[in-house]
């Protein structure tokens, strides 16, 4: 699964830490999902989506 | 699930230290010697450090929880690879191992075995995934 977060981050200026404490995970959970080694649960894509302030699909992207 | 940095991480230290601090409480105050009120108290002991540890995982992430699933189920695989060997081996007389008539030494020992080795494959493979993980 691709994802924008890494993106999504830099343009609000957020570090990892930052992001991580507004999820309310670790920093290196942020990590492991802007890398693509960890595929968030729907709860979590849902609190993602909430806090950047978009639709769950406009940040995750299935690959084909 | 919700991360709490201090629940994590701190809760797993007061576990083994309230089993620390209640092995040497038992050592001090009861009479020398094996006996039955000593090992109720000690499994009560473990038992409260045990709970007190394991509600660490109420304050981690569902990633960190993955993580840790995977290095214990993969990390304690060591275990039985490195102990089936060594079991056989002596069983059919291939490995010499030094145990008496009395086998409850042997006994403790491999029970210890185990679980240090279950405990060291974890802490490799929870090192390495924590490691390769760790870069912004």
């Amino acid at each position: 699964m691709k994802n924008r977060l890494k993106v999504l981050r830099a343009e609000r200026g957020w570090s990892q830490a930052e992001l991580a404490d507004r999820l309310a995970v670790a920093r290196q959970s942020v990590n492991a999902v802007e890398t693509g080694k960890f595929d968030p649960s729907l709860p979590l894509a849902f609190r993602i989506a909430r806090l950047f302030e978009l639709r769950i699909e406009e940040i995750f992207e299935e690959e084909v | 699930m919700r991360y709490s940095k201090l629940g994590y991480l701190g809760l797993p230290v007061a576990g083994v230290s309230l089993f620390a601090v209640g092995v040497a409480a038992l050592s001090q105050f009861l009479p020398a010697g094996p006996s039955g009120t000593k090992a109720i108290l000690l499994c009560l002991v473990a038992a409260a450090a045990a709970s007190l540890a394991l509600a660490s995982y109420r304050h981690a992430d569902e990633i960190i929880l993955g993580r840790q699933k995977t290095s214990w189920f993969w990390g304690s695989l060591i275990a039985p690879i490195i102990g089936l060997p060594i079991v056989v081996g002596y069983c059919w007389n291939l490995l010499p191992l030094p145990i008496g008539p009395d086998p409850r030494p042997a006994f403790a020992l491999g029970f210890t075995f185990l679980l240090l080795v279950q405990g060291l494959g974890f802490i490799v493979l929870r090192s390495i995934g924590h490691l390769r993980n760790r870069s912004e």
